[in-house]
């Protein structure tokens, strides 16, 4: 496994971690065989386009070689570092020109151009060069390092230690609940057990339609019987909801309770590690930022801890578990239900792509906020001697309002266009899978017939109507129309 | 009126009557006029020149100066956006720029910027600035990509 600068260097810098070994050795040749002690590239050439240009020091030469499309330029500039006069930097917005003179003589040797991403590591031939200049030689070990660390240290700085690995992340946070192992065991405990509660109400359900239900219509069964297994099973139905209901409890007040604990627990931590941090980092950090991070940002800790953890196990168990139920009762309806499950994911995974630009945005008008609040609240005093409240006020406001724009947009989303889209897709992956096939389909729900080229309407066993949707609605008193205005008459009531 | 010219290195030359020295230009305020109040500062820092307006200068002098000072307000120009990538406390920023193509990072709580010329400007880690004249004239892919960080 490569260490971790070489790690930043591969996933975040499109330049190469070292020297390269055929630059360093026509350079080592070129500078009569002296070892190259520091190193820097210079990235932008002098049309100012992004280029690879090799700045090096030997004990006794400055040597800067280009390298383009991986292929060493056969000129390499070779001086002397003897004949270094004066060192003349001009920094820019972007870019710095670094102009190297000779003793007596106007015209730079050497001129490089350099972005702010290679500034450090220049900087730290600069340094070299100025103390020569002065008459102090430094004597130091040639390294890779020097030039290494200068340009990750932007990256280093910029992130935690758990870096590039999001599952390195997710095991840190889970490893706040290691304190309260048994809390956890207990509200896993009852999430399971209502999970799989769950389960069975279909289960009951089912048997009282075919042990009770359909026996005793068809005769079968009579009344004295029937109520008994009825009553059993009713009861038993009862039994589990009641189970469900105080697994549920167990669950909610467990997790709710531990979540408070870890999310407490990350409060103090990070608060203890505020104070260990340098005073360069609070000169770059917004107040506003870090008050959000101790305060909010460890509640939403708190929520994914307390259900989103759970849920989200609970649902994959809950989805195995179905599945494994609907196969044992009948392995051919198993199969049809949970193919369709992978395609499902990848909707739930693209719409989470949709959604998390939505909430991007979001979040990007909440911060515009909090800043317009972290610039005045501190400073409301000198807000009001001025005389600038209406400016702050409206300021606040267009940020409000920009912000709430942004959450109705997510709202109309995630409430209007995801079940549009379920329903669509399912809709348009059944008529691809039935296209071109002869698909018999039993049903009782008569808007899932309504495509069907041709409905047999059975009663008692025998054929009574046949026709397509339109057809049979056409006959007068036919028991499809019958059933087909009942449906349409139910759903109205339910509707209200 | 100054008279200025470039030497084969890029350096700007300030000639005076005891000869020419090498100077770098500074914009003075207003910025919102970058072409006027330019101060020429020698290499000791000292301001040894001074341009009210680059317009009153001669052509090869105007030249000269613009080389210059594109070299020193020289930022980043994204004319595509391939990739945005959020991760911990990172966001990594893929695109093509006129100057090449280009990978960088900026926190994720800092977000682009929007001028009031409607130029969006971009700074990462380092410091480096990347602008976006137009984003609505981005490609669609791009405009998809940045969609949710800019307004």
């Amino acid at each position: 496994m490569s260490d971790p600068v070489s790690q930043i260097f591969d996933r975040y810098l499109d330049q190469p971690p070292t020297l390269p070994t055929e630059v360093r050795r026509r350079l080592e040749q070129a500078c009569q065989g002296e070892i190259i002690q520091l190193y820097a590239l210079a990235d932008l050439d002098a049309s100012l386009r992004l280029c690879q240009i090799w700045v090096t020091l030997t004990a006794n030469y400055l040597a800067v070689i280009r390298v383009a499309d991986r292929r060493v330029d056969e000129h390499i500039r070779v001086v002397p570092r003897g004949r270094l006069d004066k060192i003349i930097e001009q920094p820019g917005l972007s870019c710095t020109v670094v102009h190297l003179l000779e003793r007596a003589e106007e015209h730079p040797f050497v001129t490089i151009r350099y972005t702010h991403r290679q500034r450090g590591a220049i900087g730290h031939l600069l340094y070299v060069l100025d103390q020569q200049l002065n008459g102090r030689t430094l004597e130091f070990t040639p390294s890779d390092e020097r030039y290494r660390e200068a340009i990750v240290r932007p990256i280093r700085e910029a992130q935690a230690s758990v870096s590039g690995n999001r599952l390195a992340i997710v095991w840190r946070l889970l490893g706040y609940l290691r304190p309260y192992r048994a809390q956890v065991a207990l509200g896993m405990f009852g999430a399971t057990v209502m999970t799989l509660a769950r389960l069975l109400p279909p289960f009951f359900t089912g048997q009282v339609v075919d042990q009770v239900i359909q026996p005793f219509q068809g005769g079968t069964l009579q009344l004295a019987q029937a109520w008994p297994l009825a009553l059993t099973l009713l009861g038993g139905l009862t039994v589990t909801l009641i189970l469900q209901e105080c697994a549920a409890w167990v669950r909610l007040r467990t997790m709710a309770v531990l979540g408070e604990h870890v999310a407490r627990d990350l409060r103090t931590q990070m608060y203890d590690h505020l104070h260990k941090l340098s005073v360069s980092y609070f000169s770059s950090k917004q107040t506003g930022s870090i008050i959000s991070r101790v305060g909010s940002d460890s509640d939403r800790i708190w929520d994914f801890i307390a259900f989103g953890v759970v849920e989200l196990s609970l649902s994959f168990l809950l989805l195995i578990g179905l599945s494994a139920v609907l196969i044992v009762l009948d392995w051919r309806l198993g199969l049809v239900m949970t193919v369709p499950l992978p395609i499902l994911l990848v909707l739930i995974y693209r719409n989470g792509r949709v959604m998390h630009a939505f909430f991007l945005r979001a979040w990007r008008k909440w911060s515009n906020l909090t800043d317009a609040l972290s610039d005045v609240v501190p400073g409301i005093r000198v807000v009001k001697v001025f005389d600038q409240a209406e400016h702050e006020k409206r300021r606040f406001g267009e940020r409000n309002d920009d912000f709430t724009d942004e959450c109705f947009r997510i709202h109309h989303v995630w409430t209007g266009f995801w079940p549009i889209l379920m329903l669509h897709q399912i809709q348009e992956a059944l008529n691809r899978l039935i296209a071109g096939r002869t698909v018999v389909a039993i049903a009782h729900r008569l808007s899932t017939l309504k495509r069907a080229t041709r409905l047999l309407v059975l009663k008692e066993g025998r054929l009574i109507e046949q026709g397509t949707h339109a057809q049979l609605l056409e006959i007068p008193n036919g028991v499809y129309r019958r059933l087909h205005d009942m449906q349409i008459q139910l759903n109205e009531v339910h509707a209200i | 009126m100054p008279q200025l010219n470039s030497n084969e290195a890029g350096q700007l030359l300030l000639h005076s009557q005891r000869g020419s020295i090498p100077v770098r230009p500074v914009a003075c305020f207003p910025w919102s006029e970058p072409n006027n109040y330019i101060s020429l500062r020698n290499d000791a820092g000292m301001e040894v020149g001074f341009i009210q307006s680059a317009t009153e200068l001669d052509h090869s002098s105007r030249t000269a100066l613009e080389t210059t000072l594109r070299q020193t307000r020289f930022v980043f120009e994204v004319i595509a956006i391939e990739n945005v990538e959020d991760e911990f406390e990172l966001r990594t920023w893929l695109v093509k720029t006129r100057q090449g193509p280009r990978s960088f990072q900026t926190k994720l709580d800092e977000w682009p910027r929007t001028l009031e010329t409607g130029v969006v400007m971009i700074r990462d880690l380092s410091g480096d600035l990347y602008q976006i004249k137009n984003p609505t004239a981005f490609d669609p892919a791009s405009q998809k990509l940045v969609w949710a960080y800019m307004e």
